[in-house]
């Protein structure tokens, strides 16, 4: 497992560290190359002092001899002085081998028993007085090597540099400290978002976007889709179990009633005309048993977007050639239950849902219709063509929906009135199938109801001829 | 023994009223929703209430609620459609005395309302024994030491209630109460004729039972050896 937080973090601190190193290290170089410079013009200078103390000589071979008390060399310096053949006519006494050979014109570092020195070698030009010349100075050229040790000058850059490197660690302590308060803050979001991520559970569907993600713009998109997905998954999750306990529960009383009436017929003995009374509502219940089954699975198959068989752009259906088919079919129901159905509009209205899908529509709209109106009542059955629509219009004159009931008509199982629609064997499927069909065809469906004066259902299905002008 | 069906499905509903009349002999009254079997439960005595737990306007759980609220201790039988048995645990602790799952054995539903009404009365047998008398309340038979009496189902309907009750006196009123739904023509003339003949009959099998009659009061069953004092009712 990587952890962003470290990784940052190491990151962060290295390249913090190689700063600080190169600033140290730049530091010390330039101080050491001032340093440096410093120290060459002080060989010159004190090379200078050495060719005008060295303007006369003593003896007759030339050696040169130091007055003390003209020129102090310092205990360390050490100098060697050659004429212009070559000879060595003056050293500091006991010099090292190495500060005395000449390596030609300029300065050099030069290297004694393990220490370091900066050596200068340069022309000269010596005026010497002799006796014989009668005063007049005689010039002789010489060749000078004058040699500084250069241990001071490390110790000095360090005392200078050090500084620099303390204050720059200071730093980088001082910093890294700030860096991790404030990843820890910068990413306790992710933090928060993934401990609130990892609760989610298929027991516990729920997902509350922490307002620490959701305040961070990189976070906030991640967090949102989370909430949202999670919250459609345990929506869609809730339907379905309401549904398969709701669909349980209209199974069992379903079956409980099948089973009391042959129980309740076997009670005792009974003569052949209570025998056969008794079998025929058996047969009833069970054919609403078989009829609830099939709304069920209805109401299941349309949900599910599972829409009768996959409908190609070109397929179309007379949306007004399926109403008067079913219309046909039902007129013995519609009869029983009293009610007339007056139908108008279009001559043809195409729409791009399969002919089985729109009977069921047409079928569930009317029934549910008969059901509300009162004996002898009248439903208007319209289907209108406006741009790019189909219009179907289901308008009943009967006892209306409750402003209370109205928002949940189209729920599965919702019935507004249990006993009366069970009487007349609705099972509250039917609304909701059609809602399903409606959306899966791209459409709307809406409702309107007053009390005591009906109820309109307003369908409207995209229609074919739109698609191809499109 | 009078019982209340709450029950939204009507067949269903129909068919347990059938059962329970015709089976134990009960007096049923049916309501289709909460609230209104709330209202029943207030304006007449029930033995028994049937509930159903998914009724509209009130459910069974709120009706439970409601009910032992107000110390109604009448004894409630819950059906239910759920296996879950959180909601079962939840309506027993409510208050509801037992349930029943659909879909249910009918015969199973009518021994366990019995039982409910049997226990609630202080009773834990299905024979219950006056003196001499002996009464089978699954087979609905009254026995003497020489064998059954011949009953008609309303005299043994007030002997039934009545055994449970020995010893104390019982007003027509509860009579009435107790034994005769909405669908029945209530009249207290009624009770006399039927109370006198099942008299009659516990005195001709002479079991030393006898069926005493207080007027304006009630009846109350006792020994014949016991005195006819009213004030002798424990």
């Amino acid at each position: 497992m990587h952890s962003l937080r470290r990784q940052v973090i190491v990151g962060i601190l290295s390249l913090e560290l190689l700063c600080a190193a190169t600033f140290a290290g730049l530091a010390l170089f330039h101080e050491w190359d001032i340093r440096m410079h410093a120290l060459d013009a002080t060989i010159r200078g004190r090379s200078d002092s050495l060719l005008g103390s060295i303007q006369d000589a003593e003896d007759p071979d030339d050696n040169v001899t130091i007055d003390p008390a003209e020129l102090v060399i310092p205990r360390e310096d050490v100098y060697a002085v050659y004429t212009g053949d070559g000879r060595l006519i003056g050293s500091t006494p006991g010099a090292p081998e190495e500060l005395v050979a000449r390596r030609g014109e300029g300065i050099t570092s030069r290297n004694v028993h393990g220490h370091s020195y900066r050596t200068l070698e340069r022309k000269g030009m010596r005026v010497i007085d002799r006796p014989e010349t009668g005063g007049a100075g005689i010039q002789r050229p010489v060749t000078i090597l004058y040699s500084v040790p250069t241990r001071h000058l490390w110790h000095e850059v360090r005392e200078a540099a050090s500084f620099d490197v303390g204050a720059s660690a200071l730093l980088l302590l001082f910093t890294s400290l700030v860096i991790i308060i404030l990843l820890r803050r910068a990413l306790s979001p992710i933090q928060d978002l993934s401990a609130e991520a990892s609760s989610i559970s298929l027991h516990s569907l729920s997902f509350r976007a922490p307002p620490s993600a959701l305040r961070m713009t990189e976070l906030r998109p991640l967090a949102e889709t989370l909430s949202a997905v999670i919250g459609s998954l345990k929506r869609s999750l809730d339907q379905q179990n309401r549904f398969l306990g709701d669909a349980a529960h209209e199974l069992k009383t379903a079956v409980s009633i099948v089973q009391s009436s042959i129980q309740l017929l076997l009670m005792r003995s009974r003569n052949p005309a209570e025998y056969t009374s008794g079998l025929e509502t058996i047969l009833s219940d069970n054919l609403r048993v078989n009829e609830l089954v099939n709304r069920m699975l209805d109401a299941a198959r349309f949900t599910e977007g599972k829409t009768e068989k996959a409908i190609d752009a070109d397929h179309s259906t007379d949306l007004v050639e399926v109403s008067q088919l079913v219309l046909q079919r039902l007129q013995p129901i519609l009869a029983a239950q009293k009610v007339r159905v007056v139908m108008q509009g279009e001559l043809h209205a195409l729409v791009r849902s399969s002919a089985a899908d729109l009977d069921v529509l047409v079928s569930n709209l009317l029934i549910n219709a008969a059901q509300h109106s009162r004996d002898g009542g009248l439903i208007g059955l319209t289907v209108e063509s406006t741009s790019g629509f189909a219009l179907l219009t289901v308008q009943d004159h009967g006892y209306g929906i409750s402003p209370e009931a109205l928002p949940h008509v189209f729920e599965r199982f919702y019935r507004e009135d249990v006993s009366r629609s069970r009487e007349t064997g609705g099972a509250g499927l039917g609304l909701s199938i059609c809602k399903a069909i409606v959306e899966a065809a791209s459409g709307t469906i809406e409702i309107e109801s007053t009390v005591g004066f009906g109820t309109t259902v307003r369908v409207r299905l995209p229609s074919t001829t739109a698609f191809s002008l499109a | 023994m009078r019982v209340l069906v709450v029950e939204d499905e009507p067949r269903l509903a129909e068919n347990i009223a059938q059962a329970m009349r015709e089976g134990p002999g009960f007096a049923v009254d049916v309501s289709h929703d909460g609230e209104e079997g709330l209202l029943f439960c207030a304006t007449n005595e029930y033995d028994l209430v049937l509930l159903d737990l998914m009724i509209p306007r009130l459910d069974g759980a709120e009706v439970v609620r409601r009910l032992r609220a107000r110390s109604d201790q009448t004894p409630i039988l819950v059906l239910t459609a759920k296996s879950d048995a959180a909601v079962t645990v939840n309506l027993l602790d409510l208050g509801a005395d037992d349930y029943l799952r659909k879909p249910f054995d009918l015969g199973e539903l009518i021994a366990r309302a019995r039982a409910l009404i049997r226990r609630s009365k202080g009773v834990t047998q299905s024979v219950l024994t006056f003196g001499a008398l002996e009464l089978n309340t699954a087979a609905r038979t009254a026995y003497s030491e020489d064998g059954e009496i011949d009953l008609s189902p309303t005299e043994y309907r007030i002997l039934e209630y009545l055994m449970h009750r020995p010893r104390i006196i019982v007003s027509k009123r509860e009579l009435l109460e107790h034994l005769y739904d909405f669908t029945w023509e209530r009249h207290s003339n009624v009770i006399e004729a039927h109370a006198s003949n099942l008299r009659r009959k516990l005195r001709t099998a002479g079991i030393g039972t006898n069926l005493e009659s207080f007027r304006g009061r009630g009846y109350r069953l006792a020994l014949t050896t016991s005195t006819l004092s009213p004030e002798d009712n424990r």
